[in-house]
């Protein structure tokens, strides 16, 4: 029967996380690159996810570090540094977004409405994928593109929980949603990546086509 | 409870997250157990989940963490300084730099030196011990070959030699201060390569070169004045202060005395204005009096000549006197 699956836990939150951000507001500026370190690779990532593209999300990491920085005194010790600084990452990506004017079908595909029920489409049987085959650029290359052709709400939705390892709660504080729609959206999400994801882990990565949004090599 | 595969597709991410209550997880573990359809739909969200969770899924772009040091750097306060930071900087450098020259040459007499031809000893550690000879000039490390007069050396330390007269030799406390300098510049690294592997392992290389540079450089400026002794180098900081408050009292002089010049021209030149003003309204009014005058009648003589009034009101004026 289906066993625990690990991992959603958070990973462990760094013991000296508050004093070092202590620290840094009594005036020792230099350990903010300790403090962000662990951060850089998840900062990035949330980054890329919203603005798909490496030089938008590198400019949008430095921007929300940055940010970070500045208003670390406002950074209440209730909540993780982690989440605070996802959420800067998420608002600084939207906004750097509605300067550039992203796509006009960018919106269309978002109006999706999420009430209706999403039925699977794939019942493709792919039990064994090893994690080792992240190794592989072009795996890695296909999961990228599959989660790029999700509509922007799935896809920060779950990016923020499935990938920086949020919570339910504080996926929606950061996105200003309902915990309910965090998890409709997650649920379509995850099964819309399953949907586009099945053929290629079926044996066929070779197939061109088959991750284009809508199509099926069959 | 029997669930349809609708209602498992529905569920299934909460059931993933754990998140559905006991009862509904039963009656789907139940249905999954036949159900060769939902079992792929949850192993393949399932697997979804796991890859996308995994670290390795996103790289960060080669040089990203440097870029990333440089754009904090650039924007960090205390990096950036304004001109008049900088200014005021310099100014209080060269003050003080002047301030210890000054003192070092005016107030602290020089021990008269043996040999008219060295220089005086600086940079030496004023309690190492040294070897001088009775009647000898110089002072020189042990084992030094260059001793002459062997038979009636002593063996003192540098502060007391320096203040007896004594010159260092140059071929072998040339050495030894060489020596120091490179352990303390040793030193110095080995710490700066600590520093480096475990706080500020992140940065470039160039710039914690620099800034062990510095600290060494700083060092060395630290030791460079060890002929003085304590109650000297206090001395020194007390007339620093005195030289700093004075040149406080005279620039702040010199700004009270421009603000007071500048006040007695801004004056002079009100006054000159209303002097001028007032003048000219002056002028101005008689002369706008006397053009209308000459239009009037003369009223005393009721000739109806146009007469200057001023001219009549003066001769009846002297007439009645």
């Amino acid at each position: 029967m289906p066993e625990e699956v690990t991992s959603l836990e958070p990973p462990a939150k760094p013991f000296n996380e508050e004093m070092l951000i202590q620290r840094i507001r009594n005036g020792e500026h230099d350990l903010f690159y300790e403090l962000i370190r662990p951060y850089e690779r998840r900062v990035y990532s949330a980054a890329f996810a919203i603005l798909r593209n490496e030089a938008d999300a590198e400019d949008v990491a430095q921007e929300a570090m940055l940010k970070a920085f500045k208003h670390i005194r406002q950074f209440r010790a209730e909540a993780r540094f982690s989440t605070w600084l996802t959420q800067i990452t998420i608002n600084e990506a939207r906004m750097w977004r509605r300067k550039e004017h992203a796509n006009i079908m960018e919106s269309i595909v978002d109006r999706q409405d999420e009430e209706g029920n999403y039925t699977p489409r794939d019942f493709a049987d792919w039990r064994e994928i090893p994690l080792e085959t992240l190794e592989r650029k072009e795996v890695r290359q296909k999961l990228a593109e599959a989660l790029a052709s999700l509509g922007e709400k799935y896809r920060e939705t779950f990016v923020l929980r499935d990938m920086q390892h949020l919570s339910i709660e504080e996926t929606a504080k950061a996105l200003g949603i309902s915990t309910a729609s965090v998890k409709t959206r997650l649920l379509r999400a995850r099964l819309m990546l399953r949907d586009l994801l099945a053929p290629g882990f079926g044996g066929s990565w070779s197939s061109k086509l088959f991750l284009a949004k809508g199509t099926k090599p069959w | 409870m029997v669930v349809s595969c609708e209602e498992v597709w529905r569920e299934i991410s909460n059931y993933l997250e754990g998140e559905v209550d006991a009862s509904l997880r039963a009656a789907m573990e139940d249905h999954l157990r036949g159900c060769k359809h939902c079992t792929a739909v949850l192993d393949g969200t399932r697997n979804v989940v796991q890859l996308y969770g995994d670290e390795r899924m996103f790289e960060v772009p080669l040089g990203f963490s440097n870029r990333l040091h440089r754009r904090l750097e650039e924007n960090m306060p205390g990096n950036r300084r304004s001109l008049l930071g900088w200014t005021v900087a310099a100014a209080a450098a060269l003050l003080v730099a002047g301030s210890f020259e000054v003192a070092r040459s005016s107030v602290f007499s020089r021990p008269e030196l043996r040999s008219e031809h060295a220089q005086p000893g600086a940079g030496v550690p004023p309690d190492m011990l040294v070897i001088v000879s009775g009647d000898g000039k110089l002072f020189h490390a042990a084992g030094c070959p260059f001793i002459h007069d062997k038979a009636h050396i002593q063996t003192i330390r540098a502060r007391e030699a320096l203040r007896q007269g004594y010159a260092p030799c140059v071929r072998c406390m040339k050495k030894v201060s060489e020596r120091l300098i490179s352990a303390c510049v040793d030193s110095n690294r080995q710490a700066f390569d600590r520093e480096d592997q475990c706080v500020k392992s992140r940065r470039s290389y160039f710039e914690l070169g620099v800034e062990g540079g510095l600290k060494v450089v700083g060092d060395i400026a630290c030791t460079s004045y060890p002929e003085l002794e304590l109650e000297e180098r206090r001395r020194v900081l007390v007339l620093l202060h005195v030289v700093v408050v004075l040149h406080a009292v005279v620039l702040l002089r010199l700004f009270l005395g421009l603000l007071v010049l500048l006040h007695f021209v801004f004056l002079h030149a009100i006054a000159l204005f209303h002097s001028v003003v007032l003048f000219h309204a002056v002028l101005l009014h008689g002369i706008a009096r006397l053009c209308k005058s000459r239009k009037r009648h003369c009223q005393k003589t009721h000739c109806h000549q146009p007469a200057n009034h001023l001219v009549h009101e003066l001769l009846s004026y002297s007439r009645s006197n």
